[in-house]
């Protein structure tokens, strides 16, 4: 039985305007120990399905159909106090931008005892209190840094506090929302390899949310390719992103673009031009496939008919016409 | 990874209070040339206020015996000479100056206490609660806070804790929409999402998570608020609707007026309340402006 198991999920965001499906119809499985990235630019959904799952939607969010099932118990449905128990424990949410996810005048130390505290008002203070110290060793941050404020701690040790906290109440998913972003090299690189160590120290798994094909590349097993709502590929990320700097075998031409726009260090030096346009308006219905507008290798088929999901290799499934062995 | 160091010693000390403000605050109002002169002249008239009255304590019976002792100068006796019924001036000027920071310190609690609580409501549920309390506080924002205060305090009485409710009431209004914009950018960080996926109350993300954030411009506000009501109470001891009983210098100020002490040239007795009043307000703002450079975000680039 997978860890998690997202099916047909959508989400929609009642905007003054109308209704706008920021996730359509997604379907992702993530198993014990597994590690999924997903990417995709912005605005194409990554963080509404990211939050989704231990269902910290903004107000004006719907689950308009689907279903999430983490560790057999469907979530969609489930009343605030039956969600509020599963999250940390069993689902963990790094938040995008330490900074502003952490509390800027209370000591990093007591906002990780407050997480363990508010979930386990069982666990007495002195042995949370240890846990606390234990979690940063864990991160790597030395434990005598533990009564310091945030701005006290670089943007790399913030990062990893926000990981210690995510990991306060022993979760056994973690969803890692940019957690690189804003990073200089050096601490993205750093960051990554601690969600990887965590990864297979604690078996932990992971779902990250990047628009970092190179990060997703160093930590992920598996990875999503999202646009503009709906998946356009996934399957194993050194069969998609290609091994070492060789072949790829992504067949989506969103996936290639991305790809392409990710110039690799050891390759040609070529200076590809970037994808032109826009994600199409999700408020509106789109015939066909979603990414036509923009798709350099655009037929007829794909501005009538919505790209069913086909299967090339296992484990490797694509949305699109160019997939099917007879377009036409 | 190391081990685990100085679990038991590490929880002993964890007992400090959560809130702090940001270090050296103090240190960078008193760098500036506008805190430091707020501050020693804040210091002065405090312990002028708080001190004083215990090494001249003065009796409210104590009525001048002949006419000579009635309006009288300077001397060597009364130092600052004597009021109309021949009452030490120096004397009630400083029992009076502990009513008017009495009067002051109420009537902020009160309008702080409103106006952070309100600001942090609305601010943080935002929506129609929002909407409702900030037509409220629009409402007492336009409205002319002094007659207000006239009519208010003319209907309800006299005495210095009316007074302070008075001035409180009508005071809030600024406070509540200073907090209230602030708490509106706070309540979008991930912070208070994150806070909330733990499981936290309304109430304590708001007590425990916000007001913290928000306390540097409360505290900076606070102090503007009471220089304000130091000189409303002022304003209104003076047009007489002060307490007769609890001599302010407001009350001094009316009593001088009254008993025409401007025309009979007794400069002591109008000069001595309102150069008090005066200098407790301009000390206050001093310190109030200081605080407000050194604690606005918005401000701090600019030095």
């Amino acid at each position: 039985m997978s860890l998690l198991e997202i099916n047909d999920l959508s989400i929609d965001y009642k905007l003054s305007k109308g209704v706008l499906r920021a996730v359509d119809h997604v379907s992702l499985c993530v198993e014990l120990g597994d590690s999924v990235g997903i990417v995709g630019e912005s605005g194409c959904g990554k963080t509404t399905l990211g939050l989704a799952v231990p269902m910290l939607l903004p107000e004006n969010a719907t689950v308009s159909g689907g279903s999430i099932v983490l560790d057999g118990q469907q979530i969609v449905g489930l009343d605030e106090a039956e969600i509020s128990r599963l999250r940390w424990t069993s689902v963990a949410f790094v938040f995008q931008g330490a900074m502003n996810a952490l509390n800027p005048v209370q000591r990093v130390d007591r906002q990780i005892l407050e997480a363990i505290r508010t979930h386990e008002p069982e666990t007495s203070k002195q042995d949370a209190y240890a846990r606390v110290l234990e979690l940063f060793n864990l991160v790597g941050i030395s434990p005598s840094r533990a009564k310091s404020y945030p701005h006290e701690f670089s943007g790399g040790m913030r990062q990893r506090a926000m990981i210690a906290m995510s990991l306060a109440c022993r979760p056994s998913l973690l969803i890692a929302d940019e957690p690189t972003t804003a990073l200089d090299v050096i601490s993205q690189a750093q960051i990554l390899t601690l969600l990887s160590e965590l990864r297979h120290r604690e078996g932990l798994s992971l779902i990250m949310i990047s628009h970092d094909l190179a990060a997703i590349k160093r930590v992920c097993d598996r990875i999503v390719v999202m646009y503009a709502g709906v998946v356009v590929e996934s399957g194993p990320t050194e069969h998609v992103l290609g091994r070492g700097g060789g072949p790829n075998a992504a067949l989506h031409p969103y996936t290639k673009a991305l790809i392409r726009a990710h110039p690799d260090l050891r390759g040609e030096r070529v200076l590809e031009e970037g994808l032109q346009g826009h994600p199409p308006d999700l408020s509106e219905p789109i015939s066909g496939c979603r990414f036509a507008d923009r798709c350099p290798e655009v037929m007829d088929i794909c501005r009538t008919q919505t790209p069913p999901a086909v299967t090339l290799s296992p484990g490797h499934i694509a949305a699109c016409h160019l997939a099917r062995k007879d377009p036409q | 990874m190391s081990n685990i160091v100085n679990v038991g010693g590490a929880s002993a000390s964890d007992e400090r209070p959560t809130v702090t403000r940001r270090p050296g605050v103090w240190r960078e109002v008193w760098r500036d040339d506008m805190g430091r002169t707020g501050l020693i002249t804040l210091g002065a008239v405090l312990f002028i206020i708080l001190v004083g009255p215990i090494i001249f304590p003065f009796q409210s019976q104590s009525f001048g015996t002949s006419s000579a002792s009635i309006l009288q100068a300077p001397t060597a006796s009364h130092w600052m000479g004597t009021t109309e019924l021949g009452q030490d001036v120096l004397r009630q000027f400083l029992v009076g100056g502990r009513i008017s920071l009495y009067v002051g310190v109420m009537a902020t609690l009160i309008a702080i206490v409103l106006g952070a609580g309100l600001g942090l409501v609305s601010g943080y549920y935002a929506g129609w609660r929002d909407t409702v309390l900030m037509r409220v506080t629009d409402f007492f924002l336009v409205l002319p806070t002094l007659p207000l205060i006239i009519v208010l305090a003319a209907l309800f009485g006299q005495s210095i804790l009316i007074t302070s409710l008075v001035i409180g009431l009508t005071s809030w209004p600024q406070t509540a929409r200073i907090i209230r914009s602030q708490v509106l950018s706070l309540r979008e960080r991930p912070l208070v999402l994150r806070v909330r996926s733990l499981g936290a109350s309304d109430l304590r993300i708001m007590g425990k998570h916000i007001l913290p954030n928000v306390a540097p411009l409360i505290f900076a506000n606070l102090v503007l608020v009471l220089s304000g009501s130091i000189l409303a109470q002022a304003a209104l001891a003076f047009l007489g609707l002060g307490d007769p009983v609890q001599v302010s210098w407001g009350t001094m100020l009316h009593n001088a007026f009254n008993s025409g002490a401007m025309s009979e040239g007794a400069w002591w007795y109008v000069l001595t309340p309102g150069v008090g009043i005066v200098v407790m307000v301009l000390a206050f703002s001093l310190v109030g402006h200081s605080l407000d450079r050194v604690l606005n975000p918005l401000r701090r680039g600019g030095r």
